[in-house]
């Protein structure tokens, strides 16, 4: 079971796009994929269940008092008086998607987001407050470590061939839980100068984060590894990308993905409103089918990369 | 094939070529009617069937050009190797393309230069000042 956190600085990168397609894509072909939506914006929730479903069973926006998100859990972890849910007991039941999955064994697992996880953060500083200082490093590399331990379980079982992680684009505990538990980092970014700095940027967080990990922890070092960089509406002009982004396309210091997945507004703009990611659709259209070959290469080299067997 | 197929075929291949070093935002305008192709005839020069591309371009020595860029500590060092690389705008202009980098004929001298320096010393030294000695690996 290999654990990849899907991760850029920059929103809007089509991040929750590619992470949706490609779990559908993996599932196609008859993997077990498991995804966590880590992200407050809650888009990956909402590729797969309709808001109010979100609001009124999972309880994602606070109101319904009963919380079936990943948000109940990083509450429970950061509060002694609240019980830490199971991982698995927050999957959501009876996905859509699954009616567009073929009888091989390959499915998708969804735990869902919370609007309220972007405070996590604050809630989780409390776990520091009181620790002596000589022990906040220490203290600070076990509050990493929880997702890592929790997921050890499915880990150990083989539950799944895959978990993709939809991390916030920012470095916070929620993210820095998610880079601390995978064995993969995949950096979905658009070929534009300020993305391309947005990679360097979270290079060094991932690279920092690791070092004071595995300095604090006393537990097994990690070694996340970064598996590259996926290029993300590309607009293709005469059978390649525009010379523009072409220029910035050429990253000699990180590896990069030669899946790339292209722009296209008419094909992307609604999906996936009816819970369904566009890979799964079926349309009869050349640049329909453009993408999903673009998608069907991305999971396989992916699968290469993160040694997804 | 007679002689005024072979010279038509000429022709048209000129065109074609004329197509493929137009850069894609030329390319742009002349779909949308902006731009107007303008054909004009030269005398042949005798010599230029055997015409091979001048020493100072070939693939090699651009290659070279790329691995001192590379090398270069500062955007002033890389100003000057490229300088000196290609004194002319016509070996910077092919330089540039061969980096692949958008830029047009009729760009300035100055400013392919400047595409250039940033494309390869300047997108080193800027990364490297936001990674802070972190690296992917
Ligand atoms: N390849 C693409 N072509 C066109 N639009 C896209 C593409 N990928 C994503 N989008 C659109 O761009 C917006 C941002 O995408 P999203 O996946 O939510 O990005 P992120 O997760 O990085 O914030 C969404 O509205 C989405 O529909
Ligand atoms: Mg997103």
């Amino acid at each position: 079971m290999q654990i990849v956190s899907v991760i850029n600085y920059k929103g809007g990168v089509g991040k929750t796009t590619l992470t949706a397609n490609l779990a559908a894509e993996l599932a196609f072909r008859g993997k077990r994929v498991l995804l966590l939506d880590m992200d407050a914006q809650c888009s990956l929730t909402f590729s797969f269940v309709t808001p109010d479903y979100w609001r009124d069973e999972l309880g994602g926006d606070g109101t319904t008092g009963s919380d079936k998100t990943i948000k109940s859990w990083f509450d429970g972890i950061g509060d002694d008086d609240l019980e830490t849910p199971e991982l698995g007991s927050l999957i959501v039941p009876n996905l859509k998607v699954a009616e567009s999955l073929p009888d091989n064994g390959g499915k998708i697992d969804l735990i869902p987001s919370h609007l309220g996880l972007i405070n996590v953060d604050l809630d989780l500083a409390y776990m520091l407050s009181g620790v002596p200082p000589g022990r906040v490093k220490r203290q600070l590399a076990k509050v990493y470590g929880l997702l890592r331990s929790h997921l050890g379980k499915y880990v150990a079982e083989a539950k799944y061939d895959i978990v993709l992680i939809d991390c916030p684009p920012n470095f916070n505990i929620v993210t820095k839980n998610a880079i601390v538990a995978s064995d993969g980092i995949l950096i979905p970014a658009k070929p534009d100068y300020l993305s391309t700095l947005g990679i360097d940027y979270l290079v060094r967080s991932y690279g920092s984060l690791v070092k004071e990990f595995n300095t604090g922890s006393g537990s097994d070092d990690i070694h996340p590894e970064i598996l590259g960089v996926v290029f993300t509406m590309i607009q293709i002009h005469g059978g390649q990308p525009i010379r523009a982004q072409r220029d910035y396309m050429q990253l000699s210091n990180i590896s990069v993905f030669s899946s790339q997945i292209r722009e296209n507004k008419t094909i992307f703009a609604s999906a996936p409103e009816d819970g369904i990611p566009v890979v799964l659709h079926g349309y009869k259209q050349p640049t329909y089918s453009s993408i999903v070959s673009e998608i069907e290469s991305l999971a396989v080299e992916f699968c290469e990369k993160a040694g997804v067997k | 094939m007679s002689a005024q197929q072979s010279a038509l075929g000429n022709l048209l291949a000129d065109v074609a070529k004329a197509v493929r070093d137009m850069s894609d935002d030329e390319f742009e305008k002349l779909v949308k009617g902006e731009l107007r192709p303008s054909i004009s005839f030269k005398e042949r020069g005798s010599g230029i069937k055997g015409r091979k591309p001048s020493p100072i371009l070939s693939e090699e020595r651009l290659r070279s050009i790329q691995t001192k860029l590379d090398a270069a500590r500062t955007r002033e060092e890389g100003h000057q190797i490229v300088q000196e690389a290609f004194p002319m705008k016509e070996g910077l202009f092919i330089f540039a393309k061969f980096l692949d980098l958008p830029v047009q004929r009729k760009d300035k001298i100055e400013k392919i230069q400047d595409k250039i320096v940033t494309a390869t010393v300047g997108r080193r030294l800027s990364s490297e000042a936001i990674r802070g000695g972190y690296s992917a690996k």
